[in-house]
């Protein structure tokens, strides 16, 4: 299965990370503006106090007096906001130096040292006598409190950094359950139906709009499903009629009739398995069909049907197997006395399909009768000596039923009332 | 947990790290040494009389130039075409003592002996200015003296004779001197 990540996991991950980002962004524009501001402001205070020493500088660089120079210097010594001043002769040579950086590099620790030097800002004002220029007072400054503001803001960032990422996962639980429960219910939906098959499930709503899409998207789908599934159903009800029912009068074919007797031979108890094989052929079909036309012998060969069915068992098996011979399994008969009264019903039933029209041609039946396992124990036998007693009743002026045991010769007939 | 090597990527990001560390520390460096303070070149006789005559100043104010007169003994100051507070500095060589009268600076660091030179110019406003304390003793206005520890030169002024000429020091040219020097002719 491959590796995956819970929701939870993947929003704790995704807040954590966004919430850092946007953190040290949110930091770092802060960081620069206010680097921005404050080395305004100290170029602004560095230029005022170069300003300051540029008016009493005058006579240190007209005469190069260093001594005179760092005298005036002295005054800033350990000013907080001052870094360096330099006095600078008009070929940039340093007449006098202050150098406050470097007992705030022993007393401060680097980092503190590297926001200073962000902070840091340097002024050049030019000394003048009249209008000749004598030299340059360069200041160098720092803002104090904006380098204590932005350790203070680096610090907070650092906090509300490690704050997201204990948090994250907590809060991010919440957030998995709340996204996940709906995605939970809707798997287990679809598992449902995936096990029973009852595509008439429909899947939950739900207040998240993607799921509640997804469980739209879903039902759409599974009522299709749905819809095919029933069709194909039909389909298949179709087929299966079309491969064992007889297309015209609806009685079962030769393949159906085949496979129950199969069936039947198959049992073991033969208590079970006795019956008896009516082999029908109707007398006078063709005339009827030449004189009235197929239509009309399709009818007859339907209502025939319908009212020998109607004259028999649900077990019973009434097929068609061909023109205008039938094939009739009765079930759980031994005797030919029991067969009688079921053949004699049938060939009223024929009889009767007849109109009362003058003048039209007449249909009967001839039966013949092989009982199972009395007169034969194979399918083909009981089917042979079927058809030979239908022919003999058939010969002996038809409307005739006919038993043709397996050890006689000569068939009982009984003929048609 | 089991230590990976670092894949092409991560040694080729650690080779650039280095590579802008060096360069970095290279700049700071070039930086640093840019910023060494240079030795402050020694001031010259030019220099001196521009410095003192940045701080004087002389009753006559409609003038347009200031003349630097030496006599003919030394070489030139090399002053023409500068300026001190507006005014274009004229050099010009004095051979007589009468001539001096109509400067308003007169460097005598070069004349052996300076005394009749200042004597001359006694009342006047001209502004004298040579080496060692004795030319403040001749009564020379504006003496130039090595320092006491003997590494820079300084200045000193007669202020009597200052006063005498009738010129106007401001104070940034007396508070470093003190000890200015008395007696001599301007006594």
């Amino acid at each position: 299965m491959k590796n995956t990540d819970a929701i939870s996991q993947q929003i704790a991950r995704v807040l954590t990370i966004g919430a850092t980002l946007v953190v040290v962004l949110c930091m770092l524009i802060v960081l620069a503006v206010s680097i921005y501001i404050g080395r305004e402001s100290t170029r602004e205070r560095a230029q005022a106090t170069a300003r300051v020493l540029a008016t009493s500088a005058e006579y240190a660089l007209s005469f190069r007096d260093a001594r005179r120079g760092n005298e005036m210097l002295e005054v800033f010594r350990d000013v907080p906001d001052v870094i360096a001043i330099r006095i600078l002769l008009q070929n940039q040579q340093a007449l006098a130096t202050l150098d406050n950086k470097r007992d705030a590099t022993v007393a401060a620790s680097s980092w503190t040292q590297l926001l200073r030097s962000l902070f840091e800002a340097t002024s050049s004002v030019p000394v003048m006598s009249a209008a000749e220029p004598l030299g340059y007072i360069e200041v160098t400054a720092s803002e104090t409190s904006a380098v204590r503001m932005g350790a203070t803001l680096i610090l907070v960032s650092i906090a509300l950094v490690l704050l997201f990422a204990s948090l994250g996962r907590p809060v991010a639980r919440v957030l998995g359950n709340r996204l996940s429960r709906p995605l939970a219910a809707l798997s287990s939906a679809i598992r449902e139906v995936r096990r029973t098959r009852d595509y008439k499930l429909r899947m939950p709503s739900s207040e998240l709009k993607e799921v509640q899409r997804l469980s739209e998207d879903f039902n759409a789908l599974l009522g299709v499903i749905q819809s095919q599934s029933g069709e194909l159903r039909e389909f298949n009800q179709k087929l299966s009629k079309l491969a064992f029912y007889d297309n015209l009068t609806g009685a079962a074919n030769r393949a159906l009739v085949l496979d129950r007797l199969n069936q039947l031979l198959a049992s073991r108890s033969d208590e079970v398995a006795a019956f008896a094989l009516l082999a029908i052929d109707l007398d006078g079909f063709k005339q009827l069909n030449d004189r009235l036309g197929h239509d009309r012998g399709d009818k007859f060969l339907q209502a025939m049907t319908e009212k020998c069915m109607a004259e028999m068992r649900p077990s019973d098996t009434f097929a068609r197997m061909g023109g205008d011979e039938f094939l009739v399994v009765l079930r759980g008969v031994r005797e030919f006395e029991e067969v009688l009264p079921v053949a004699r019903r049938l060939l009223n039933a024929v009889h009767e399909t007849n109109t009362t029209a003058a003048g039209e041609p007449k249909c009967t039946a001839s039966i013949g009768i092989a009982i199972y396992p009395t007169d034969a124990r194979r399918i083909d036998d009981l089917m042979k000596f079927a058809d030979r007693a239908m022919y003999a009743a058939k010969g002996s002026g038809g409307n005739r039923v006919s038993h043709a045991g397996s050890d006689t010769q000569s068939p009982l007939s009984v003929r048609g009332t | 947990m089991t230590p990976t090597a670092p894949s092409p990527s991560t040694r080729a990001a650690a080779r650039r790290s280095r590579l802008a560390i060096v360069t970095l520390l290279g700049l700071v460096a070039s930086v640093a040494i840019n910023a060494q303070p240079r030795a402050v070149s020694p001031m010259s006789e030019a220099d001196w009389i521009i410095a003192v005559a940045r701080f004087v100043e002389w009753p006559n104010t409609e003038r347009r130039d200031l003349i630097v007169c030496s006599p003919p003994a030394g070489s030139a100051l090399m002053l023409d075409n500068k300026f001190v507070r507006g005014l274009r500095v004229v050099e010009k060589r004095v051979k007589k003592l009468a001539d001096a009268k109509s400067c308003h600076v007169l460097a005598l660091f070069s004349e052996r002996s300076p005394g009749r030179w200042i004597e001359s110019t006694r009342g006047l406003p001209i502004l004298t200015i040579g080496y060692s304390r004795e030319f403040c003793i001749y009564g020379g206005i504006v003496c130039i003296v090595s320092a006491d520890d003997g590494t820079a030169s300084r200045h000193r002024i007669n202020l009597e004779t200052l006063a005498r000429a009738g010129l106007y020091a401001r104070n940034e040219l007396l508070t470093p001197n003190t000890a200015a020097e008395r007696g001599g002719p301007g006594k």
